[in-house]
């Protein structure tokens, strides 16, 4: 990867990673660890463990995620997050926020594309 | 060293770091990095000791990841929309003290000061006076009353332009530093 790609990579993960988590949470209850390898399939989305759980308390602390303890069977009880109300909303919001935002990007690439 | 004592080390490390925050909230956090990280070494093919290292060194060190759950209060949240009036108000204050500190540090300076260079320009009409037996002093131009007897300018001068000179740089100084603050 390129210097510059992966210095992108790092800043657009700053302003996406919290709409990405949201999303991830909105399909289903998840624990950290289950959460991190879903991330991980994406290659741009390759977060450490240090940045996500420090990033989950404070979407706990600010409402729009909420957590709870589950054990199942014989494993190690886990800790659940899932979207609250305001994590849905917040969501939705965010979900259309990213869209007009390519759709602004894709009209601006294609007017350029048209003035060479 | 075992693993579990790696382990332990770690987690008692992360809580110590973490005793910005309640006892309860930070104890919770330490459950859920312990739980991850023995769920992580039980997806692993062997709980080698470097296993157990890698697995930590994604955590980052126990002050890094402890510094990411204590932000908030380290660097500090957007103050509640309420607090705004009394941060204008505290301002308010800062810059009328700095106005209070800029008057009377520069009067006092330049009087005194001042006072000494008239002394020294017009010995006879300017000066200062014992009155009433040595009751009280007085400062000022060409004292009339004979039973008052006056201090020696070549005392009071010096001493007048030195603590006036003090006084002015003093004030300077807080004034460049109380300014940085308003």
């Amino acid at each position: 990867m390129e210097p510059f790609e992966h210095k992108w990579d790092v800043q657009f993960r700053k302003g996406t990673l919290e709409m990405v988590i949201l999303a991830l949470l909105g399909q289903k209850a998840q624990f950290g660890l289950r959460l991190l390898q879903n991330l991980h399939q994406f290659e741009t989305m390759k977060i450490t463990e240090g940045t996500l759980y420090p990033l989950l308390d404070r979407l706990k602390r600010e409402g729009v995620v909420e957590s709870y303890w589950l054990q199942e069977g014989e494993s190690r009880p886990r800790k659940y997050y899932r979207l609250s109300e305001v994590g849905k909303d917040k969501l939705d919001g965010l979900k259309a926020r990213w869209q007009k935002s390519v759709k602004d990007i894709n009209q601006l690439f294609h007017q350029c594309k048209i003035e060479e | 060293m075992a693993r579990s004592k790696l382990i332990h080390n770690y987690l008692s490390e992360l809580e110590i770091y973490l005793s910005r925050i309640s006892e309860v909230q930070a104890l919770e956090v330490v459950q859920e990095i312990e739980s991850h990280i023995y769920e992580a070494l039980s997806l692993r093919e062997s709980s080698e000791n470097t296993e157990i290292k890698s697995i930590l060194a994604k955590l980052g060190t126990p002050r890094e990841l402890a510094a990411g759950y204590i932000e908030h209060i380290t660097i500090g949240v957007a103050p509640p929309k309420g607090l705004k009036p009394l941060l204008k108000f505290k301002k308010g204050v800062s810059r009328s003290f700095y106005y209070l500190v800029y008057t009377i540090g520069f009067g006092i300076g330049f009087i005194l000061v001042v006072a000494a260079m008239l002394k020294m320009i017009t010995p006879s009409l300017f000066g200062v006076w014992y009155a009433e037996h040595g009751n009280s002093l007085v400062v000022s131009f060409n004292q009339s009353d004979y039973s008052a007897q006056e201090i020696p300018a070549i005392w009071l001068a010096p001493i007048s332009a030195m603590i006036g000179t003090g006084i002015l740089y003093l004030t300077y100084k807080i004034c460049r530093i109380l300014k940085r603050h308003i």
